[in-house]
């Protein structure tokens, strides 16, 4: 088994374990384990790749236009003329967008969208700005399109009312284990509803233009009661405007997934999430102005009643029939499935995060799917809790909403515009990379740096104005939160990063020297509550350690020191024995005063350890039937310094 | 400090002068005090009297209540049975008090029943006999409490949300009075004991004296008398019944023969008097009350108690005597309880001494009580409590079954004392289990008196078992066998390990092993794996170190390093395609330990992670913990912690 020609030095030797995993529940669960060698076979292609990332970005298409609506619907019905306009500006910032997250794919090939454009360019802190923002988005895109979706089915059925935070976490749950199964997997699962969801919207917006343009189409027909708030009709100003914008800016969020998910496609990875990002981009711009468009055309109004997508469908389906029934339940499957983009992208990003020491390392841990279990464990409990706390209501989830989005949209546009700017003072002639040691990834002199810099300075200006849009109107309605949560995250972040690196510069070997010359002198302590087989192998070993061997009894009843003592004559081989009596019957605080006493009279080149007799239960009812003392010490022992602590155990079988 | 204590150098004995901190538990039950100080916590006969009576004296106030209530059956006719079956009961009671007598003479180790069967019937009746008492004490807590609380809810009939709050809270109060100290809880119980014992014979006499001088009238205004339908004739099998209810009057009797060791030198004289003493309360004040109520015509009736009925006939009215005899008969019901507090954990700790139950049972807390005993008690009272809810009509039928169950065996065993007595010669001696045995002369009339008890009692519990049978006593009947084989499953495993780890018969373990193996798992290599290196190069030269590479990167690092700090020590790499760590390492472990040759020994050093504060491990993985339990569980393997503190720079000063 052991080869050691496998390689020259004889004191490496490498073997492979043979050990698979046992077969559990776990298996059925999500599958059989998967070897590490595995890994490029884990990764999905651009059509899987679009179901994954792209759902939740396309699930906003569903409630975009109806965001612009209601904000309009405070000037009246007269302002209702600005959605289309207003929803080409928003198209074309998502087309600055989507070319700057372009760009960040082929520039940082292994993912971490924002936060390592914001890391490699601005430093740690506003990379952990862009991280703290985007997990707790993630977390809140899981809450609210499972919320959302659950309002869906509760619409539906209202007995299950009383029944909607399980069946929400049942849902969480499920999508869980349906992500632990693996990416492609989970992808395939996913690809189904999302596809769906998109042939069926173009083929309303397809025949909704056609019936415009043959001029078959009307108005909405019974449209429902419109909302109203604010009492006074207000004007169409310039604030009303932006406001309507940033709403709709909804549109833009999950177009950032792809950029944090760049590891789960096949090589070549940047290339295939390009693509998919350029699909997703079109998809989403089509699918949100066509919306827009015939919105206003056939003159549908924003209510709590009806969806401006319900409205659309059956005006231009000529009523409730199969084809609307198909929209609605296409649109409800697809909120739901925008959780499912977070739970490609949390984990990640928590993985990288810990990587770089901000997370516990637990969450680099890739489990036997090879996917990041702990990462997808954690969204599921955090998001779970979110949606117990707040009884799966959506209207108290959303303001909470998208400020993060933003946020990491407008540190990833102000790096990149950094970056190109960075790109502009290199010397043209050189094509050797920037000289910075902080730097991860390399830097070549672009020819168009000016013009790309000034586009994604544009997209951080207007994402960034988008962002204090929301804070500013939302900020009463929870988005409080918000700005409090991701101070409070970036703490923990940067003392669990400080913890790290303490705890590694106090262990590295670097200027370690010589180490301290072997110990000459090895002194053994066992401490024994009587005398039998088993306290007598311990003693064996303590012999075999060391020549001065101290046996200690702390005596809490006197008849049984006596037995010891007199069992001790025959069986102790000379060794010293030491009858610390306790008139308070403790057991561990005499010893550790005994132990500590030693430690205090230690020389330098003294070892100490100590010997301690372990019963170990067969099963747990046994357990219950024996005074742990001996794993009570044993804890108590690790947090002395200077002692090293050897369990000898005894089983009877 | 150290003292050679005899010519032998080999064993010192010193004394820890090591004192329990003060802590809040000092607050609530008082300063620990020392082994040495045990013959100061003991209590007097009039202490005694008032700790061990108090169950059978509360029984006065409800013993003739139940004759009545079944004699009511037969109409008011059958009222003048009372008195003549309280005498029968009064005759029982003294056989059963005179054999409790002789057992606390012949057992002065206390015990009762237990002991009794152990010595002269064999281990499982013992068994049975413990189990009924053990049984019966919680049932004891649960009731007695329940009862008070039932009285204190009636008087003030809002607090009826909280009766289990309240119960419980009283049985914790209890508890800790009890965990101060026999002493102490004996001195806090003495005054309502004996102010009950002094009101309930000031209202016995002066009732005594007023019929006697016929001024005492009839109960004036008598509640509805509860009657059955058809009225039942008088049948042997009615008096018998009558006659089984009213012995409820004999529970508690028991108790201070199993509580003997908690009185003053000499024992069993101080035990035994207190015996009598009680005897003779009980009985007096029984037959007082059963004589007045049946000749004041007092009426069985849910709405108010004979008591109540006797006390304000007495009184004329409900003036403060009245008030007080009430009082005094709510809070001795509650004293019960106590009762069952001073005699369940010296009857575990006799059991446990014997390996009956978990051991942890004989450890005397910082108060020289059996501290576990206690605590134990009060959590299953309270248990019991919640699950019935605080009802006291739920809890009674479970009751008095296991007492006379007790009161059967101990009056059998001793019975078969008297007749093994009989077979001895004058001046002949022979040892028993827990006692001497001696001639006696009168073996013959004691062995029948102690047989009719024996009968009787054994006659009440059929009744009992019988009548009660459909309300819960089958759940007793299910309980004691159940609660019996737990204690023989308990006893084998003892019996089992004691067995396989004695040293009679015991050639000694083979000589001194001759190689020594160590195996050294590494994750990293730093300062804290040098020290564990250092550490296993001192215990053997042949040092293996073992690495399971689930990251490339990171093995290698590990071999890089390895190469510079190594020391030329071998390291294996265990490459696990599944990304598993224990498994892997376990399954080498096994391989080496089977091609283990007898005299060799394995030792596996690990290097332990010692955070310095708890919060901290949640940023670790905890893998060395989970090698460790699965190690040791392996036969013939010995693990070390070498445990590494990282003194992070602040923590230092």
């Amino acid at each position: 088994m052991i080869d050691p020609k496998d390689n020259q030095d004889t004191s490496l030797i490498h073997r492979t374990a043979e050990s698979k995993p046992t077969r559990s529940i776990g298996h059925y669960l999500i599958g059989r384990p998967l070897q590490t060698a595995d890994a490029p076979h884990q990764t999905i292609g651009k059509g899987v790749g679009l179901a994954v990332f792209a759902s939740d970005a396309l699930s906003s298409t569903a409630y975009a236009t109806q965001e612009i609506l209601v904000i309009l619907a405070a000037a009246g019905t007269v302002a209702f003329g600005y959605v289309f306009p207003i929803a080409i500006v928003i198209v074309g910032l998502l087309a600055i967008v989507v070319i700057s997250y372009e760009q960040i794919i082929h520039a940082y090939p292994n993912g971490g969208g924002a936060y390592v454009v914001a890391y490699d360019n601005f430093g740690h802190f506003p990379a952990l700005v862009a991280a703290a923002a985007l997990l707790t988005d993630y977390i809140l895109t899981v809450s609210v399109s499972v919320s959302s979706g659950v309002a869906q089915i509760v619409s539906a059925y209202p007995d299950m009312f009383q029944y909607r935070v399980p069946i929400a976490v049942v849902c969480v749950i499920f999508i869980m284990l349906i992500n632990l199964r693996g990416v492609r997997e989970s992808g395939s699962a996913f690809a189904f509803p999302s596809y769906f969801f998109i042939a069926i919207m173009f083929i309303m917006i397809g025949t909704g233009l056609f019936r415009m343009f043959t001029g078959s189409l009307g108005f909405v027909i019974d449209p429902p009661e419109m909302e109203h708030f604010g009492e006074a009709m207000s004007g169409i100003t310039a604030f009303l405007l932006l406001h309507a914008f940033s709403s709709g800016t909804a549109a833009l969020t999950g177009v950032e997934a792809i950029s944090n998910g760049i590891t789960a496609f096949k090589e070549p990875r940047s290339r295939n999430a390009g693509i998919t990002l350029i699909w997703m981009a079109f998809i989403l711009g089509l699918l949100f102005m066509g919306i827009s468009f015939l919105a206003r055309e056939i003159h549908t109004v924003p209510s709590e009643a009806e969806t401006v997508i319900s409205q659309l469908a059956r005006t231009i389906f000529n009523g409730q029939g199969f084809l609307y029934l198909l929209v609605i339940l296409g649109t409800t499957v697809i909120l739901i499935l925008a959780a499912n983009t977070a739970f490609a992208g949390f984990p990640r990003l928590s993985a990288m995060l810990a990587q770089d020491g901000f997370m516990p390392r637990q969450l680099t841990y890739r489990g036997s799917r090879l996917v990041y279990s702990y990462g997808i464990v954690s969204l599921a409990g955090m998001a779970s809790l979110l949606i117990i706390v707040f009884q799966a209501s959506v209207t108290r989830l959303i303001p909470l909403y998208a400020i993060g989005v933003f946020l990491s949209f407008t540190l990833a546009q102000a790096g990149m515009a950094r970056r190109w700017w960075r790109a502009g003072r290199l010397d043209p002639q050189d094509p050797t990379k920037e000289d910075r040691q902080d730097s991860r990834h390399e830097l070549r002199y672009e020819k168009g740096w000016l013009l790309k810099m000034l586009s994604n300075g544009f997209g951080a200006f207007c994402t960034g104005i988008v962002m204090l849009v929301f804070a500013v109107t939302k900020f009463r309605d929870g988005a409080w939160i918000v700005l409090i949560l991701t101070p409070a995250l970036i703490g923990v972040f940067l003392w669990i990063h400080r913890h790290y690196s303490k705890v590694a510069t106090s262990l590295s070997l670097e200027g370690y020297g010589e180490p301290p010359p072997y110990n000459v002198r090895h002194r053994v302590i066992v401490p024994l509550s009587n005398v039998h087989q088993g306290t007598l192998a311990a003693l064996r070993y303590a012999r075999m350690l060391s020549d001065d061997i101290t046996a200690v009894h702390v005596s809490t009843e006197p008849e049984d020191t006596e037995k010891v003592r007199k069992k001790w004559e025959t069986w102790g081989r000379g060794t010293r024995l030491v009858i610390l009596d306790s008139p308070y019957r403790l057991f561990l605080e005499p010893l550790l005063g005994y132990i500590n006493e030693i430690l205090s009279s230690r020389q330098a080149n003294e070892t100490i350890t100590i010997v301690v007799p372990q019963f170990i239960p067969g099963t747990r009812l046994h357990k219950a039937l024996h005074m742990q003392t001996a794993e009570m010490l044993r804890r108590e022992l690790l947090s002395t310094p200077g002692v090293v602590i050897t369990e000898v155990p005894y089983q009877i079988h | 400090m150290l003292t050679p204590e005899n010519n032998q150098t080999e064993i010192m004995r010193r004394q820890s002068d090591y004192k329990p901190p003060r802590s809040l538990s000092h607050w609530l039950i008082g300063r620990p005090l020392s082994t040495a100080d045990a013959p100061h916590q003991t209590i007097g006969k009039r202490v005694g009297l008032a700790v061990f009576a108090s169950d059978a004296l509360s029984s006065t106030a409800y013993a003739t209540q139940e004759i009545l209530g079944i004699l009511s059956v037969a109409g008011t006719l059958a009222v003048s049975y009372v008195f003549p079956i309280s005498i029968a009961i009064v005759v029982l009671l003294l056989i059963v008090t005179i054999s409790y007598e002789q057992t606390i003479h012949a057992y002065p180790g206390g015990g009762g029943a237990y002991i009794v069967s152990r010595d002269n019937l064999g281990e499982s009746y013992a068994q049975v006999a413990g189990s009924a008492l053990l049984m019966d004490y919680i049932l004891t807590v649960a009731v007695s409490i329940s009862s008070g609380v039932a009285q204190i809810v009636s008087a003030y009939p809002s607090l009826d949300d909280y009766r289990i709050q309240i119960a419980i809270a009283a049985v914790f109060l209890i508890m800790l009075i009890n965990l101060r100290g026999v002493k102490e809880s004996g001195t806090a119980f003495a005054v309502p004991t004996y102010f009950f014992v002094v009101m309930m014979f000031i209202t016995v006499g002066i009732g005594l004296v007023r019929f006697f001088s016929g001024s005492l009238g009839t109960v004036v205004d008598p509640p509805a008398a509860h009657l059955a339908e058809t009225m039942a004739p008088i049948t042997a099998f009615l008096i018998l019944h009558a006659f089984a209810n009213g012995t409820t009057a004999l529970t508690g009797v028991e108790a201070i023969s199993n509580g003997i060791t908690a009185f003053k030198e000499p024992r069993s004289r101080n035990a035994g008097v207190t015996l009598i003493w009680m005897a003779v309360i009980l009985g007096s004040l029984f037959l007082g009350i059963s004589y007045l109520t049946s000749h004041i015509g007092a009426v069985y009736s849910h709405d108010e108690t004979i008591i109540s009925q006797m006390a304000r006939t007495i009184y004329n009215g409900r003036g403060p005597l009245y008030l007080a005899t009430m009082g005094a008969t709510t809070v001795i019901l509650i004293m019960a309880a106590n009762t069952a507090f001073a005699d369940f954990p010296r009857l575990g700790a006799l059991a446990a001494g014997d390996g009956f139950l978990p051991r942890q049972l004989t450890f005397r807390g910082s108060r020289l009580v059996y501290s576990n005993g206690i605590v134990t008690l009060s959590i299953i009272a309270s248990v019991l409590i919640f699950f019935f809810k605080a009802r006291v009509d739920l809890l009674i039928p479970l009751y008095a079954i296991g007492v006379f169950l007790s009161f059967t065996l101990s009056q059998t065993g001793m019975a078969i004392r008297w007749w093994k007595s009989g077979r001895l010669k004058e001046g002949e001696e022979m040892a028993g289990t827990g006692s001497i045995l001696r001639y006696d002369k009168g073996w013959r009339s004691k062995m029948l008196v102690n047989g009719f008890g024996a009968l009787c009692t054994a006659v009440v519990m059929i009744v009992f078992a019988v009548t009660k049978f459909s309300e819960g006593a089958w759940i007793v009947l299910i309980i004691i066998p159940l609660l019996v084989w737990l204690f023989f499953t308990i006893h084998h495993h003892y019996k089992d390990l004691a067995s396989h780890l004695t040293l009679d018969k015991f050639s000694g373990l083979p000589a001194r092993q001759m190689r020594h193996r160590v195996i050294m798992p590494v994750s990293g290599v730093h300062q804290g794996t040098m020290e564990a290196l250092r550490y296993a190069k001192l215990l053997s030269d042949d040092v293996t170190a073992v690495h399971v590479s689930i990251d490339d990167d990171e093995t290698e690092k590990v071999q890089r390093k390895w190469k510079t700090w190594g020391e030329g020590t071998r390291l294996v790499i265990l490459e696990s395609p599944f990304r598993l760590f224990v498994e892997p390492l376990l399954q080498y472990i096994e391989e080496i330990l089977d091609r283990r040759q007898a005299n060799e020994t394995i030792t596996i050093v690990v290097p332990q992670f010692i955070p310095s504060k708890r919060w901290h491990t949640a940023l670790h993985m905890r893998t060395a913990n989970v090698l460790r339990q699965e190690l040791l569980s392996k036969h013939g393997v010995v693990v070390t912690d070498v445990p590494y503190h990282v003194n992070l720079p602040e923590e230092k000063e």
